[in-house]
């Protein structure tokens, strides 16, 4: 393969067959733009969607479709971008399920403010990120939250917890998978300092 | 499948990932059930992105306190120096102190296009990529602590719980917890990429605040002054160790920064006549030690001009 090299013009033709982004692209971009956003695009799912036990399927479904878009090209403003797939998805669902909820359909004109609602100050939560996660602590199961404080905070293992908790590795495993499941919502599902947003 | 069910699934591998052995088959296995769904992709991007916000939590380690959560490694040593034991354990001790303070020390260095392997006694294997100096020093309790003096080197580390393997680089420690990783070096930048298991990057002096654990994938660089992570895909990381079996891979690369990489292995150097060209991309695997083809190639492909002088091998249009 070295003898032969392959050296072509590459300015316009993709590399890759999923599309010209790579996965490690889409991630960092997703990461970076597209999660912050969650508190808000929550908030605006659960104000246009009745049932509250669909709103995760609903988020989980936005960031695919905007992650499959983002594949072929990374959209310039990503908050203008989620909420337009958020707002298409609702539509669409709202169709397919013919029970028109009118106040849904109504709200969902009133979409052009909730994409101006203010963003969460970013220095504000960098200075306060570590209150945050105490706090986001502090709302664990206590077991969870203990196995997580061994595990995150001293850095011992899966079965170094099990030992110290004299409980099971399998337990440890789901004590450590709900705080982390937890911990993950509070901390882009929240606003940020709610004392700040109200 | 429900978000709930993908949720339980992307947190139980961000727990693998964390607090388990990890290693090249997990990874390939979270690699192929990544590469199944762009919802898997979007579920474990948000768990992994999320639980790495929980890092800043390890500045809440207290000072250790008897019965609180330690690593078990403290405990060993404080059953160890129960009185009966505690004479025996003083004169150890006072052993122990006099041969790290007479440890041995040997350097190794390549050349310009070298390329050396060094195998330590406890089965840890150093490969040293070109222009490379570091010094291994190992104390007689098998202490091991590399200085990488300038270059780069892959490391695979045989782990010892009781003895640390340090690496000490651009003015940062790296504390190995088990594992592969590639270090480079330039003035006070260090750059580490971490093929697996973890790896502990931390400033040596009291100047340099910033500590951060890594996790297989990650691309760590660290300055005196900043310190930033990035995740790269396991290809990524196999384009990052090329130059192991003598190879530069290209993807999407600048032609000067394509020239920059064969400059670091060859004394002829490549040299870009023109800022045009220079913006080009290219992509294709070479062989690191030749550039005369390389610059064939750009002949050939992108129609570019080569003049080859003495020493050096002109690009231009």
């Amino acid at each position: 393969m070295a003898d032969t090299p392959d050296i072509s013009r590459e300015d316009s033709a993709p590399l890759h067959s999923g599309g010209p982004m790579t996965a490690s692209e889409v991630r960092a971009w997703f990461v970076r733009e597209v999660l912050p956003l969650e508190a808000v695009l929550t908030a605006f799912l659960q104000h246009n969607w009745r049932n509250a036990a669909e709103i995760a399927d609903l988020r989980q479904d936005v960031y695919e479709r905007v992650c499959e878009a983002a594949y072929r090209q990374i959209p310039d403003n990503a908050k203008q971008f989620v909420f337009r797939i958020a707002r298409n998805l609702l539509i669409n669902r709202v169709r397919r399920e013919q029970v028109v909820p009118i106040e849904a359909v109504a709200d969902l004109d009133l979409l052009d403010v909730a994409i101006e609602t203010p963003g969460p100050d970013r220095t504000a939560i960098a200075r306060d990120e570590l209150r945050r996660l105490q706090s986001a602590l502090d709302r664990l199961p206590a077991r969870a939250r203990e196995a997580f404080v061994f595990g995150r905070v001293h850095g011992l293992s899966g079965r170094e917890i099990a030992a110290r908790m004299g409980i099971t590795e399998a337990a440890v495993s789901i004590h450590l998978d709900n705080a982390i499941r937890i911990l993950v919502d509070i901390l882009y599902g929240d606003p940020p300092d709610p004392r700040r947003t109200l | 499948m429900s978000a709930a069910e993908l949720e339980a699934q992307a947190a139980a591998w961000v727990r693998r990932q964390h607090f388990a052995q990890w290693g090249e088959s997990d990874q390939a296995a979270l690699d192929a059930w990544l590469a199944e769904a762009v919802s898997h992709q979007v579920a474990y991007w948000r768990m992994s992105a999320g639980f790495d916000r929980t890092e800043r939590l390890t500045a809440l380690r207290e000072p250790m306190r008897k019965g609180s959560a330690t690593p078990a490694r403290r405990n060993r040593t404080t059953k160890f120096l129960r009185p009966a034991f505690a004479a025996a354990a003083a004169l150890t001790l006072v052993a122990g102190i006099a041969y790290q303070m007479m440890p041995r020390e040997k350097t190794y260095v390549t050349a310009i296009g070298g390329h050396k392997i060094v195998r330590l006694a406890d089965g840890s294997r150093i490969e040293l990529n070109t222009d490379t100096q570091l010094t291994v020093e190992t104390a007689m309790n098998g202490g091991r602590k590399v200085r990488l003096e300038r270059g780069e080197a892959y490391f695979d580390i045989r782990h010892n719980d009781n003895v640390p393997f340090i690496v000490l680089a651009g003015g940062h420690r790296l504390t190995d917890l088990g594992t592969k990783f590639l270090v480079r070096t330039n003035a006070d930048r260090v750059r580490v990429a971490l093929m697996e298991g973890a790896v502990r990057l931390e400033g040596v002096n009291g100047k340099i605040k910033q500590r951060t654990t890594l996790v297989p994938g990650d691309i760590a660089v660290a300055t005196a002054t900043r310190l930033s992570v990035a995740k790269a895909e396991t290809a990524e990381l196999k384009v990052e160790q090329s130059w192991r079996q003598g190879l530069l891979i290209f993807k999407h690369t600048t032609l000067s920064d394509a020239v920059a990489e064969f400059n670091r292995y060859n004394t002829s150097k490549l040299v870009i006549a023109d800022r045009d060209a220079a913006q080009l991309r290219i992509g294709g695997t070479f062989q690191s030690d030749n550039p005369q083809l390389f610059a064939r190639a750009a002949h050939t492909m992108l129609g570019l001009r080569i003049d080859a002088r003495a020493g050096k091998t002109l690009i231009g249009h």
